[in-house]
């Protein structure tokens, strides 16, 4: 342009190839920076969920049931390497963790190591290749053997202290003859094997139910623990799933069966055959062995001590789990309510006990979210990588051969692109009925293609007309060879300023659709899935709205924000 | 420029075809319509009522050979007329000189029925696990042997001078079908129907087959249904019986199936009921969309970097960030803490108050567009905050040509600068992302709609979805992406129109 | 400087403000052009000519450039002071300009016929539509276009490049201003089309008395079109005298080094000797400092050079900016070096 009669300062440094040039402008532009050190939080906080939302804790001191030695277990390092019983997210994000710790581990040795001795460049690359290598094999190893890490890492300590075991025999007599129940038995356990336990934040998961230590625990008698999930597996390392709650499932306390009914329809007449609900509401008071609850002005009545106990939990404006039979009042008032156990349920934030509250299930908000980053993240980055490929692989033979394939690759994109993807991946995934975060990836990959698929064809029909092609094709390398290492690399600029953007899109398709309840299935926390807890409760839980919209809001623009800033970084105008 | 017009409308049916193709083949990987021809075979099918399968299997053709159950479904090709009730009708005329008095006439009538394959195979399955042998009264492809449903009626005609009416008058509705033989699975009713004046003597009977649940009436080919009439006929002529027609099904032919979950209802009434809805709200958002981008991306370009153009990009930046689902519900709860504080709010049900029809026109387009505010915002402020980018960028580029250049040497004030010669080039491009809008917005009404309550078809679709209503699920993807390929096609062509650059003769892209 | 000169330019500062610094583009020039002549503005790319055509036109983005000071006087006022408003008059109607890619000059969404009516509708608002467009048609008549009526009704893609440059001229001269600027007109097209339209200029200039200022590259078209010429340099002018003066005795080393650097056809085969350049490359706009610019490629370069040379005349209208040669008209450069290739066909 005439406008601007400046000689264009030479923009490329001394040595300096085009991807180093773009990774410069994009490092000089500000916001772009400042989403890229967002994106890498974002990914290290998801490669870290486990450690910092702890399931299981750090480490885990106690004396088992009918031992007289104390055995201290690691549950955290043996979650780590043996997360789940198939392949599965967590394995990579759990790869990725002791990643971080042993990249560091090796790479500084190596690099202290050669720093003096002044290498050649060419040796320093060889030396950092492989101690990045290095690196990424020790963090394989401990998967490949999980017994052996669980086996070494528990200690059973020698000395057995014969005052603490008799003491322990005492409180399980006690136990058996029925003297010693509820919550004051498990205290009592606890205080005399002596258990510590460490960790950050408690998530509340089932398989962690051995571990947990204000878990109200619930019993009746000599009865057994359910409470109302199905049995948990021994083996603390399995994962079990848990199950969602609906109004109307049955939950079992003991030998008794309870419904679970909304508070609105506390008087309307009960099924038949069932004697014993289980109420959901908002504690609004309490006083003595009486809680009122908000909605309709209930009275629950906790008639047993034990059951009192559990109350210390509750606070005005937590909703609980009131669980007993229904007292129809004389002379037709509203009907009263005898609680024989209580459960908090959704707690609003606080500090001291849950930094961002809790959801539904009386699960650790914060807690989820860190885990559901897990989700959203490979959610997104799968099936950009998807599509990437599959765009790459059909637009280039579209634009490298043209003729006849260019036409029936142009119809076929063209087909896809009458159905609306978001319905089409609502659509595959309803119709078929397995429910799995692979398939998500997949799905959303296999119909998000034909972006790319067009930006790869108009480049590779510009550039195929090139001299360099003709050149290259001159001196015999063949038409795979040519497209891929050619024409490819010319083409990538605009494909990975798609590949940003369509990062930040399937975060929010991932999120869509788990709020529709067709991502990843139930136990799996997802950050859609709490907003439609949050929904369900919309004039309570404000908290479950928020912050995974907002951490949904973070992820999204960091990634937009790259995006752009690729896109100006590689704009041959915007030079800085 | 026509024949570009002409290409791209002829190809518009093909390309209807195709998608209805991708959407049978995608709905057959539902259980229930996949799998075998058997009814119960699949596992996860059994969670279904019979009816819903059977439903569906008529919808779908379950069971016939694959080939075949998309051109069946289409209406290319047409099944086998297969009706639970049948009425023949059989119309006499008596000659003017007839002699009066009461005739008896005999009517032998006799059809053939077969029994549904899948309760044929459920009562097989049932013997042979409860150890009985079972005598079927049907043959191996479930057919009932030849004229087994049938039976003979007596009927006794009086003709009288004027009028002429039957001894003991059959109504003229169906009533009380008697079975045809002890057990059968067939039954019969008598009615007829009086001529009009003109037509002089004479009058239509009506005779009703129907058949229990899981049996139906063969009609085509060797099964075609006999009448006889027999008996003192005197004065009176029987024409042939005429049997009706065979409806067309398929797509084609407007049959889009009955909802599974309520088969009463047709999924194209539904569809037609919901339709509308959904078009109402992605048409005024979209309005919505560019009236209100155009100009933020005008100014933007104009006032580059002053404070106000700074902050919109910000702020358009964040809502391009935020997730839908997420907004529409924020200002539910936005509406929920207003109205908890006794401030006016909008409201976020439906899209009309119940008794609506009865408000005078003003009252109801102000309380329509009340209820319109919030779901249109949350769908259209996405593309809204995308567009103004797009619309920015491109005023920019443009701005920045050379014949913006030449139109400032010529003279030409900013105001027409910016508003003749720059914003005609900006809004081309800006054209064609209609096309790219509407998916989108498809998709996500779905979300919307569900949110706030508005039975379009986005909300329909999602119970489909709830619910494994697989006939109104296939509806509604094969209907949204015609409409989706609608909205490709006037952008193109819109293009085409708008663009003197683009040559016809070499074939534009 | 004869005070009926239609155009005088005086002190004319031109900057640029980037983030690369400021940019000094065109830097104290001054010149002037009397009614029906023509002058022509020579240099390298970059030296600064179109921003001096631009900042007369004030069609410069005003955020990052700058006319810092200066004068352009056009009949009888100071066009830098005017408002914006009032400089929308003067452009098109008094002093018009035509660019140098006419591939995109012209705006693909209207026809050419309404671009060129649109010209004088600009300024007779009261015209009809009608009337506007017959003068359009006369417009592309007189500039050569054959069956003008319905060329009107053409977009700008169906025609040639030469073609629209037509159109361009037509649309600058429908309002008859007196002064034309033409930035490299020529450059972006063939040499036949070139002289057809150099043809143009110069009997558009012959009928209706226009004053051009041409502004150009080629010195071929220096010669065959401008009565005066002046030569810039990194943003000054360097040298400024009528044409033949310039040809004839060049006084600036980089005048003479110019027109040294042009190839003769047949000259290099006969004598075998290498195609002289210039060595060196402008230097970025940002840098100047107070010294010469041309000091880092010029042969004379000494003592004197720290110290910005001012144009001074010599001998009537030829000015000159140099300590060196301004005075004695030495030859700066030598001549070009034989090859010892004795075999024919052209060096390199």
């Amino acid at each position: 342009m005439a406008d601007t009669p400046l000689p264009d300062a030479p923009a490329h440094a001394a040595g300096e190839g085009y991807w180093q040039l773009v990774w410069r402008q994009f490092r000089n532009r500000r916001l772009a920076s400042i989403s890229f050190a967002v994106i890498v939080i974002l990914f290290l906080l998801a490669a870290w969920a486990p450690l910092l939302a702890n399931g299981k804790p750090f480490y885990w001191r106690e004396i088992p049931f009918g031992a007289s030695q104390a055995v201290t277990t690691y549950p955290l390092l043996q979650y780590l390497v043996a997360p789940t019983q198939e392949f599965s997210v967590e394995y990579l994000f759990n790869y990725f963790c002791i990643l971080t710790l042993t990249l560091p581990l090796v790479c500084l040795p190596a690099y202290l190591l050669s720093r003096g001795r002044g290498l050649a460049p060419k040796a320093v690359r060889k030396r950092s290749t492989y101690a990045v290598l290095g690196a990424f094999a020790l963090a394989a190893l401990p998967f490949l053997a999980p017994g052996f890490v669980t086996r070494a890492a528990t200690k059973v300590e020698r000395a057995a202290d014969p005052a603490m075991a008799q003491r322990l025999k005492e409180i399980e007599a006690e136990y058996a003859a029925g003297k010693l129940v509820g919550e004051a038995y498990a205290t009592a356990k606890r205080e005399a094997a002596a258990v510590t336990e460490f960790r950050i934040l408690r998530s509340w998961r089932l398989d962690e139910r051995p571990y947990l230590s204000d878990f109200a625990d619930l019993r009746e008698g000599n009865a057994e623990v359910e409470a109302i999930f199905p049995p948990v597996s021994a083996d603390p390392v399995v994962n079990t799933s848990e199950t969602l709650h609906p109004p109307g499932v049955y939950g079992r306390l003991g030998a008794r069966r309870y419904r679970k009914i909304d508070v609105e329809s506390i008087d309307e007449p009960l099924p038949p055959g069932v004697s014993r609900i289980c109420l959901v509401a908002t504690v609004n008071e309490i006083s003595g062995g009486d809680v009122r609850i908000l909605e309709r002005d209930t009275r629950v009545h906790i008639e047993e001590d034990e059951t009192r106990a559990q109350l210390k939990d509750l606070r005005a404006g937590d909703r609980a789990w009131f669980m007993g039979r229904r007292v129809e009042a004389e002379g037709g008032g509203a009907p009263r309510f005898v609680a024989e156990a209580v459960r908090p349920e959704s707690r609003p934030p606080a500090w001291t006990r849950h930094l961002l509250g809790t959801d539904r299930d009386g699960r650790d908000v914060l807690a989820r979210m860190l885990l559901g980053s897990r989700i959203s993240l490979s959610v997104g980055i799968v099936s950009v990588g998807i599509y990437v490929l599959l765009g790459i692989l059909i637009g280039g033979l579209a634009g490298y051969f043209r003729g006849i394939v260019d036409l029936a690759i142009s119809r076929l994109i063209e087909l896809v692109i009458c159905f609306p993807s978001f319905f089409l991946i609502l659509v595959i995934l309803a119709t078929i009925e397995k429910r799995s975060i692979f398939l998500v990836m997949l799905i959303i990959g296999l119909t998000s293609w034909t972006g790319v698929a067009r930006l790869i064809r108009g480049e590779f029909l510009k550039l195929a007309d090139q001299d360099f092609v003709h050149s290259a094709r001159a001196l015999g390398c063949g038409s795979l060879r040519i497209m891929f290492r050619h024409i490819l690399p010319n083409a990538m600029g605009p494909v990975l300023v798609a590949a940003a953007f369509g990062v930040a899109s399937a975060v929010l398709t991932e999120s869509s659709l788990s709020y529709l309840g067709f991502g990843a299935p139930p136990p799996t926390p997802t950050w859609g899935e709490m907003i439609k807890q949050g929904k369900d409760n919309i004039e309570v839980a404000w908290w479950l709205l928020v912050y995974p919209g907002a951490m949904i809001f973070l992820t999204v623009t960091a990634y937009n924000l790259a995006g752009d800033g690729l896109r100006d970084a590689m704009d041959p105008r915007m030079k800085r | 420029m026509t024949a570009y017009i002409l290409k791209r409308l002829l190809l518009f049916p093909v390309m209807m075809l195709a998608i209805t193709l991708v959407s049978f083949t995608i709905i057959n990987l539902a259980p229930g319509v996949s799998g075998s021809s058997s009814a119960t075979g699949d596992a996860s099918a059994q969670r279904m009522t019979r009816q819903q399968l059977k439903t569906l299997r008529e919808t779908f053709h379950v069971g016939k050979p694959v080939h075949h159950r998309y051109l069946y479904w289409l209406g290319a090709m047409q099944p086998e007329y297969r009706p639970e009730t049948l009425t023949l009708r059989l119309p006499f005329s008596v000659a003017p000189d007839a002699v009066p008095g009461v005739r008896t006439v005999r009517v032998r009538f006799a059809f053939q029925g077969a029994i549904d394959e899948a309760e044929r195979m459920e009562r097989v399955r049932a013997a042979k696990k409860a150890e009985e042998t079972l005598v079927p009264a049907w043959d191996e492809e479930g057919c009932y042997p030849r004229g087994s449903a049938g039976g003979e009626l007596e009927l006794e005609i009086e003709l009288q001078k004027k009028a002429l009416f039957l001894e003991a008058p059959p109504s003229p509705v169906f009533r009380n079908p008697q079975p045809l033989a002890e057990g059968s699975p067939f039954s019969w009713a008598l009615a007829w129907e009086r001529p009009t004046a003109e037509q002089g003597g004479g009058g239509t009977l009506l005779l009703q087959i129907s058949s229990a649940e899981s049996h139906y009436l063969l009609i085509g080919g060797e099964a075609a249904p006999v009448l006889e009439v027999t008996g003192d006929v005197s004065g009176m002529s029987f024409a042939p019986v005429e049997v009706p027609p065979a409806p067309k099904r398929g797509v084609l032919f407007g049959d889009l199936g009955k909802s599974v979950e309520r088969p009463s209802v047709t999924v194209a009434q539904r569809l037609w009921d919901a339709l509308p809805i959904t078009l109402l709200l992605n048409f005024i958002s979209i309005l919505v969309i560019y009236l209100a981008s155009i100009p933020i991306g005008i100014y933007s370009a104009t006032h580059q970097n002053t404070m106000l153009d700074r902050s919109s990009t910000v702020v358009l930046f964040m809502l391009y960030s935020l997730p839908s689902f997420w907004v529409a519900i924020l200002l539910l709860k936005g509406m929920v803490v207003l109205k908890n504080a006794g401030l006016p709010y909008l409201p976020i049900q439906g899209l009309l108050p119940t008794g609506a029809d009865d408000l005078p026109t003003l009252e109801y387009l102000y309380t329509a567009t009340k209820h319109l505010i919030l779901p249109v915002l949350a769908l259209s402020y996405g593309a809204l905050a995308g567009l103004s980018r797009f619309m920015r960028v491109g005023m920019i580029d443009i701005i920045r040509s050379d014949y913006i250049r030449t139109a400032r040497a010529k003279g030409c004030r900013e105001p027409r600068v910016i508003f003749k010669h720059a914003l005609r080039n900006s809004l081309i491009p800006v054209v064609t992302l209609v096309a790219g809008l509407l998916p989108s917005m498809i998709g996500g009404s779905i979300i919307i709609e569900q949110i706030f309550g508005i039975n379009g078809m986005g909300n329909l679709a999602y119970t489909a979805m709830l619910t494994r209503d697989y006939t109104i699920l296939m509806a509604t993807l094969t209907f949204g992406s015609f409409l989706t390929l609608a909205g490709i096609l006037i952008s193109d062509i819109l293009y085409v129109i708008i663009d003197p650059r683009i040559s016809f003769e070499s074939g534009g892209r | 400087m004869s005070e009926e000169s239609l155009l005088e330019v005086r002190n004319l500062r031109t900057y640029f403000h980037t983030d690369a610094g400021v940019a000094r583009a065109v830097d104290d020039i001054s010149f002037s052009i009397g009614a029906g002549q023509c002058l022509a503005l020579v240099g390298e790319s970059g030296c600064g000519k179109s921003v001096t055509s631009l900042s007369i036109m004030r069609l410069l983005q005003e955020p990052p450039a700058r006319v810092a000071g200066g004068e352009v006087r056009f009949a009888g006022r100071d066009l830098l002071k005017l408002e914006p408003d009032e400089m929308c008059k003067v452009r098109g109607a008094e002093i018009s300009m035509i660019f140098q890619e006419p591939q995109a000059a012209l705006n693909p969404v209207f026809t050419i016929g309404d671009q060129v009516a649109e010209a004088y509708l600009v300024h007779h608002p009261e015209a009809r539509a009608k009337d506007a467009m017959d003068r359009a048609v006369d417009a592309l008549r007189s500039v050569g276009i054959p069956d003008p009526g319905r060329r009107a009704l053409d977009y700008p893609h169906q025609l040639s490049g030469g073609m629209k440059q037509r159109v361009c001229i037509a649309i600058a001269l429908i309002c008859e201003p007196k002064l034309l600027v033409a930035d490299e007109p020529t450059t972006a097209l063939d040499v036949t089309i070139q002289a057809q339209i150099l043809d143009l200029l110069r009997d558009m200039q012959q009928k209706r008395g226009l004053a051009l200022l041409l502004i150009t590259h080629d010195l071929g078209i220096v010669a065959e079109m401008a009565e005066r010429t002046c030569v810039m340099y990194a943003g000054k002018i360097v040298e400024s005298a009528p044409t033949s003066e310039i040809f004839a005795r060049p006084l600036h080393p980089y005048t003479q080094g110019l027109l040294r650097a042009r190839p003769e056809p047949g000259s290099s085969l006969r004598d075998r000797r290498r195609l002289a350049v210039i060595p060196g490359m402008v230097p970025a706009a940002t840098q100047f400092k107070d010294d010469c610019r041309f000091r880092p490629r010029c042969p004379l370069a000494g003592d004197l050079c720290h110290e910005e040379p001012k144009l001074e005349a010599f001998g009537g209208e030829h000015r000159a900016a140099c300590w060196y040669t301004r005075r004695e008209g030495i030859a700066a450069w030598a001549e070009p070096a034989r090859t010892g290739n004795n075999q024919g066909g052209a060096d390199v």
